[in-house]
């Protein structure tokens, strides 16, 4: 397996706990810490420079939880949480965390989580690395109303994040979840056609109806036939603009 | 047979600890390796605090000054895990100090509230206010700080979530309180522009 270089950041509402984990890191040469916040605001900025491949990610922090960063940036990245307490590994899984650390973190148990990072990020970017691109004309074999059934490109209207897998909708409102994540997509599906609108979601620009702007810095989009719209996030309302140069 | 009552005071000191006993701990092995003399000050302040704890373990009603006590150490373990300076500023006469409520009523909301607290603009210290008054037959104690606005209730929040361990601690000394005092116990929470306020106001032993 190649050997693959793990951009980490810490973060945790406590100096000394940050400051243990950076040390515990030392050792383990395949991981770059590119810095440590402690508060979800710091961190945000942290990621959208550094674009870290891990999280290290405390959860009960003053006046915020650490779940609450996953929303607050677009940027991917694996997490693993650092509690002092298990209260919410239930729900760290189900926001897919790589793994869930008590603190005291111990050394051996640290090592296992690296090793894991390590191998699901080579294994994500070999996975990537064969990712060929699409055209509009190619058909896509997916399960939909328990029947295998080809589906033209042209013919899906967006496609919905839902954690390691995603949720395609066609053009007939039909639902076949597949096993790719949302940044696969990204680098398969024609730019001209398909847009990154959300974290959550990817649309076909040409069943977009309309888009409608809502505060300072949000916008939804409404896509024909669906029941709600879709969120837009900030930095992908700024791409949109760019790409249609409103 | 313990009452219904008890049972809550039980479940308050059980809530209190878990999170907060196991970061100590986890503050308490880092300073042990890098600053030994501060380790001494912070296992002292965390046996005091345990002793505090566990003695009033089977006492219901305790003063207010002894209340004070235990938020007190509770605060000066929060400053050493945070290095942050907190300082408890007490408005509270003599005759009021001596006043009993259910034992661990206060601290989770301090607790909550010094989730939310932001140290003062000029100097890096956080002021809490715990103010205590005897009004006829009632006490009302309030307690403030500059804060962030709780996003707790907002929109933004994460769904899902399990509750914050200061939060079920509120939670449960409110449901204490509602058993003992009924009506008469009222809690209201102000938020200002940067300020929190929680105003509890429960009968007189």
């Amino acid at each position: 397996m190649k050997n693959t270089r793990l951009k980490a950041l810490i973060v945790d509402d406590e100096p000394y706990a940050r400051g243990e984990l950076a040390e515990m890191l030392i050792p383990h040469t395949n991981v770059e810490l590119v810095g440590d916040a402690g508060n979800l605001t710091d961190a945000t900025a942290l990621i959208e420079q550094h674009h870290p491949d891990v999280v290290f990610l405390d959860i009960e922090m003053n006046g915020e939880n650490g779940f609450e960063l996953l929303d607050k940036t677009e940027y991917e990245f694996k997490t693993v949480f650092v509690t002092a307490y298990n209260q919410y590994a239930i729900r760290a899984f189900e926001v897919n965390a790589i793994d869930y650390l008590l603190k005291p973190v111990m050394p051996e148990r640290l090592a296992k989580t690296v090793q894991k990072l390590a191998e699901q990020i080579a294994a994500d970017k070999e996975q990537e690395s064969t990712l060929t691109a699409l055209t509009m004309d190619d058909r896509l074999l997916l399960t939909l109303n328990r029947k295998m059934s080809f589906i033209k490109l042209g013919d899906i209207k967006c496609i919905l994040a839902a954690g390691d897998y995603s949720e395609i909708v066609t053009v007939q409102n039909d639902k076949a979840l597949v096993q790719k994540k949302m940044k696969d997509w990204e680098v398969q599906l024609p730019d001209k056609h398909f847009q990154r609108i959300h974290r959550t979601a990817i649309v076909n620009l040409d069943y977009v109806d309309k888009i409608e702007r809502y505060g300072k810095e949000n916008a939804i989009a409404f896509v024909k036939g669906m029941d709600k719209p879709l969120d837009i996030s900030k930095n992908f309302l700024a791409e949109l603009k760019s790409k249609f140069k409103v | 047979m313990k009452n219904k009552a008890q049972l809550h005071l039980d479940g308050l000191k059980y809530q209190l600890s878990q999170h907060f006993i196991f970061n100590v701990m986890n503050t308490l092995r880092i300073l042990i390796r890098k600053e030994p003399e501060q380790a001494t000050t912070m296992l002292n302040t965390f046996s005091e605090y345990l002793r505090f704890a566990l003695h009033k373990t089977t006492e219901f009603y305790s003063t207010l000054e002894n209340e004070l006590t235990g938020i007190d150490l509770f605060i000066r373990l929060q400053e050493l895990r945070f290095k942050k300076q907190t300082h408890l500023v007490k408005t509270i006469s003599p005759e009021t100090l001596c006043k009993e409520i259910p034992g661990f009523i206060l601290q989770p909301f301090v607790e909550q509230l010094l989730k939310f607290s932001q140290p003062e603009k000029e100097a890096d210290i956080t002021y809490l206010n715990f103010a205590a008054e005897t009004i006829g037959s009632m006490l009302e104690i309030k307690l403030s700080c500059r804060a962030v606005p709780d996003k707790n209730n907002a929109s933004e929040r994460v769904t899902f979530l399990p509750k914050s361990d200061a939060e079920q601690g509120v939670e449960t000394a409110l449901e204490l309180c509602r058993s003992i005092f009924g009506d008469k116990f009222t809690h209201h929470t102000k938020h200002e522009e940067d300020k929190q306020t929680i105003t509890l106001t429960l009968p007189l032993k």
